[in-house]
């Protein structure tokens, strides 16, 4: 190996030496001596400017045009390593840009340079094409002879190397070795410092987001959270396009709910096999996935990110969303081919912008359930109203009224007008209890009684007929035994299809009775009638099933136009 | 094999689709479903979101899906594609209002690709307008507008009319507010809860306390003095008033509405201008029959609209594209 610069300030024998030859030597050194503190005060400043700034590739930058100067060199270069040992970044200084592009592409780290990433001693060599690691220039390339290169490391790890070609003297020497040695410590250090801030920086403009992004979280108007993350994640991890793919009801595919940067106008709204996809992958192991290039040859499974149909997707993160009910989505951000892949600080960055996607989505499940138990509230009250006020008053009018026609006597005419009152009210309060059990009812998903089903078909069939029918029950309708309940369910259906279909009524009246031991399901219409036109051949069945349980179906033309059907079965 | 103009077809229909869910819907409930399947892009009606008190024929509901379907006709135009229509095709499946396919020839009706711009600028505003008059041309403009989707504007200019709109809707208002169930309806649909994608927001609802009584008031969303542009809409008979009416009053009539509805609040935004409905007046049956009677209507009213500058008020959410898009392969 090489000598130690202070062992060439050493003095050689005296007895061996002339006078004439010692005095020229101690000249020499004493000059040596000079100019080497002249280089140290040169390296001094060289320092300076490499530490005092603090943007990585300025520093960089300076580093090797300090290097150069340092040691006389006509070019010089610095690597850096990437991930999977290669050179991620190769910046250079010396050559102009023509002969730049006629080389075409940058240095992959092979051969002399490649020495050195995998060994990270410094290298000096008076002839570079003499040493056998070297591979030779590619074409287009100017010719270089000597060459130095020494390792950059940072927190005590290879960062990267600097070279440096054609000693202005013709050969580097042992010092030049030092010296730059040295500026590649101060480099060290400066890119460490750099790393530091930046990642604080980062870190700021993360808290800052991540401020704005909750209290989005629990703002309702204005940009939907998900989005705002999305927004704000391109920028702040340097991405190019930022999805956020929730699960499809089934859970079979993934949906692209919000989407920033390149391409996310085609991507929003499309569909994804799980199968098929890299953000299947991070769902089904429930992990964070961190990838150099979003197409990584080695998987068995060829996988893709679903961004690449949209981009030529490089880089990548892919962040499962889970809450409490179990995976719903991912987050997934990517860079595109060719750019320098995300690190670990990305990753924890993204995890953060994650758990606020996670919040978004769990917030939306919580006030669902809330927001039903305001409107179960809510309809609870005024069904309660409703029953406590409006039904007992008019329960009371009623018996005033039955009182009045006693008073009056059975005969006159003003009774029987009074009695039809009565009747009246009678329905009008069984119109009330069912808009309280509507009320009550539909938020009830449990409660499918026979009520529930005849609402329901009533409902349904609502749009044919044009209107919807207006249906009265009274007596225990729900307490009926199951095969009741179906002739129930089919005579509505049936009666209100036929109605619907060729009675061109204005309004259907539907009542269910449930009295003592008879059940009597009544349907008046003000249609064309259904008699007359032999349409009740559809109906047969309704007969079918009444007589089955010993009871009758029946069908009449009202006074005024219009349809009765009756149907009725005795409880046994 | 799919050809590439089969694919940018798929994907200007599924785009289509994702636009129309920014259209306007009544109390936000967004009643709509858009099934993506063979080409064809359908829009359904989701009758679950019925308002089964304001609105139990759907009348709303339809015109709420028509004004998604103007934005799906909008967005294919910006794609580059024309829209043929097919408006309520399957009376058996009458929850099909429009099934929509892409033709070679855009709409290309002046400006109409470009409506596809101001798509998630337009929004409901209920604000105080300021008292800057809406130039004539602009008004006619809109005329234009809503007759090109089959529609009639009616600016509301002389004074006895604006007399009567302002009347016909404080009448209306008092009606409905007097239901328990219109109330419960309504409270149900507000909310101030940020984990909910519908619904109207307490903060996108002026603050009315009942002691200041609009000339025309806005629907009062029963929000117990939380909502927030102070100090209410002043919302007088003096703003400009217009109804939106079509020929007949039965499903596909609503369905044009609505487009027609969406069209003119589409040209209204792009013009720098700010829109909301005042509709009590036509969602009761007999200020609905005053109305056309006092107003000289041949046409039958859908639509109140008030027009004026406003600043922007914060955006409505919507419901998220797995809950509304369904495609099959
Ligand atoms: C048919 C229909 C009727 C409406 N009626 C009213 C109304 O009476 N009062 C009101 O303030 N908003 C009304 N709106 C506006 C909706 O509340 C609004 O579209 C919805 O909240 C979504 O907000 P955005 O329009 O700002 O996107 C109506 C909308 C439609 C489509």
């Amino acid at each position: 190996m090489d000598a130690h610069p202070s062992a060439a300030l050493q003095f050689p024998d005296a007895s061996k030496l002339e006078l004439d030859d010692l005095i020229d030597q101690l000249v020499d050194r004493a000059n040596g001596v000079k100019r080497s503190q002249g280089r140290l005060r040169a390296l001094l400043r060289a320092i300076e400017t490499v530490t005092g700034d603090l943007a990585i590739d300025a520093v960089l930058r300076n580093v090797i045009e300090a290097a150069c100067e340092l040691a006389g060199a006509r070019y010089g270069a610095l690597g850096v390593i990437g991930h999977d040992g290669g050179l991620e970044q190769f910046i250079h200084v010396g050559m102009d840009e023509q002969t730049v592009a006629r080389i075409g592409h940058l240095p992959e780290g092979h051969g002399l340079l490649g020495a050195l990433i995998r060994r990270p001693n410094p290298i000096r060599l008076q002839h570079m094409g003499d040493d056998e690691r070297s591979t030779g220039f590619p074409a287009g390339h100017p010719p270089m002879d000597s060459f130095l290169g020494v390792p950059i490391r940072v927190r005590g790890e290879v960062f990267g190397n600097l070279y440096l070609t054609d000693s202005a003297a013709g050969e580097f020497t042992a010092e030049d070795e030092e010296l730059v040695g040295a500026l590649a410590m101060a480099a060290g250090t400066a890119v460490s410092n750099g790393r530091l801030l930046h990642e604080s920086r980062l870190q700021q403009r993360w808290l800052a987001a991540s401020v704005e992004i909750s209290a989005q979280l629990l703002a309702a108007v204005g940009e939907d959270p998900l989005r705002m993350i999305a927004r704000r994640a391109i920028e702040i991890a340097d991405a190019d396009l930022v999805t956020v793919g929730l699960l499809t009801p089934d859970a079979a595919e993934l949906m692209i709910e919000v989407a920033s940067g390149a391409g996310s106008d085609e991507l929003l709204g499309q569909r994804f096999s799980l199968e098929k996809t890299l953000a299947g992958r991070a769902i089904e192991e429930r992990n964070p996935l961190l990838l150099s290039s979003s197409d990584s040859t080695s998987d068995a499974d060829e996988r893709r990110s679903h961004e690449a149909s949209v981009m030529d997707a490089g880089p990548l993160m892919v962040l499962p969303l889970e809450g409490a009910q179990g995976v719903r989505g991912v987050l997934s951000l990517v860079r595109a081919r060719g750019r320098r892949p995300f690190s670990g600080a990305d990753l924890a960055m993204a995890s953060g912008f994650a758990s606020h996607a996670n919040v978004a989505l769990e917030l939306a499940d919580a006030r669902a359930v809330e927001q039903r138990l305001v409107l179960v509230e809510d309809r609870e009250r005024i069904a309660r109203d409703l029953h406590d006020h409006v039904i007992q008053e008019l329960f009371a009018i009623g018996l005033g009224l039955e009182a009045a026609v006693t008073l009056l006597g059975p005969g006159e005419a003003a009774a029987q007008s009074v009695r039809q009152r009565v009747v009246d009210i009678d329905r009008t309060i069984r119109h009330i209890r069912t808009s309280i059990f509507e009320l009550r009812g539909p938020l009830d998903t449990s409660a499918d009684g026979t009520r529930r089903r005849v609402l329901d078909i009533s409902a349904d069939l609502a749009p044919a007929l044009g209107f919807s029918p207006r249906v009265s029950f009274s007596g225990l309708i729900d307490n009926l035994s199951a095969d009741l309940a179906e002739d129930v369910a089919a005579f509505v259906r049936e009666v209100l299809t036929n109605v619907a279909k060729h009675a061109r009524a204005t309004y259907v009246d539907l009542d269910l009775t449930l009295a003592s031991d008879q059940l009597t399901l009544q349907v008046i219409d003000d249609g064309v009638g259904y008699v007359e036109n032999g349409r009740l051949s559809g109906l047969a069945n309704l007969r079918t099933r009444a007589e089955l349980h010993g009871g009758t179906f029946k069908v009449f033309a009202g006074h005024r136009g219009g349809t009765t059907v009756i149907w009725k079965a005795p409880l046994l | 094999m799919t050809s590439v103009l089969e694919l940018r077809r798929t994907a200007a229909l599924r785009r289509a689709a994702v636009r129309a869910t920014f259209a306007p819907s009544v109390h936000n409930t967004q009643p709509w479903r858009f099934v993506l399947r063979d080409g064809e892009l359908g829009v359904y009606a989701d009758r679950s979101r019925r308002l089964e008190v304001l609105d139990p024929t759907s009348r709303q509901l339809t015109i709420s899906c028509g004004s998604a379907l103007m934005n799906a006709r909008v967005s294919l135009a910006s794609s580059g594609f024309g829209a043929k229509v097919d408006r309520l095709p399957d009376s058996a499946h009458s929850d099909l209002l429009a099934r929509i396919t892409t033709t070679d020839q855009p709409d290309t009706s002046a400006g109409f690709a470009a409506l596809d711009s101001v798509l998630e600028l337009r929004q409901t505003n209920r604000r105080r307008f300021d008292d800057e008059q809406v130039p004539a041309e602009v008004l006619s403009a809109l005329e234009e507008t809503a007759a090109a989707e089959h529609s009639t504007l009616f600016v509301v200019s002389r004074e006895e009319h604006r007399v009567a709109v302002a009347r016909l809707t404080r009448t209306a208002d008092v009606l409905e507010n007097a239901d328990p169930a219109y109330r419960a309806e309504i409270r149900a649909w507000t909310t101030d809860d940020p984990g909910r994608r519908d619904g109207v927001r307490e903060l996108a609802v002026p603050y009315l306390d009942g002691l200041i009584q609009d000339e025309v008031p806005l629907r009062v969303f029963d929000i117990g003095g939380m909502g927030s542009p102070p100090p209410g809409p002043h919302s007088t008979r003096s703003q400009c008033l217009v109804v939106l009416g079509t020929e007949g009053d039965r499903p596909i009539d609503w369905l044009r509405a609505g487009e027609a509805l969406e069209r003119t609040l589409l040209e209204i935004t792009k013009r720098g201008f700010a829109a909301g409905p005042v509709t009590q007046a036509v969602e009761v049956p007999s200020t609905r029959i005053q109305l056309r009677a006092e107003l000289g209507l041949t046409m039958y009213p859908q639509m109140l609209l008030r027009i004026g500058r406003a600043p922007l008020s914060p955006a409505a959410r919507r419901r998220r594209l797995v809950d509304v898009l369904v495609e099959d392969a």
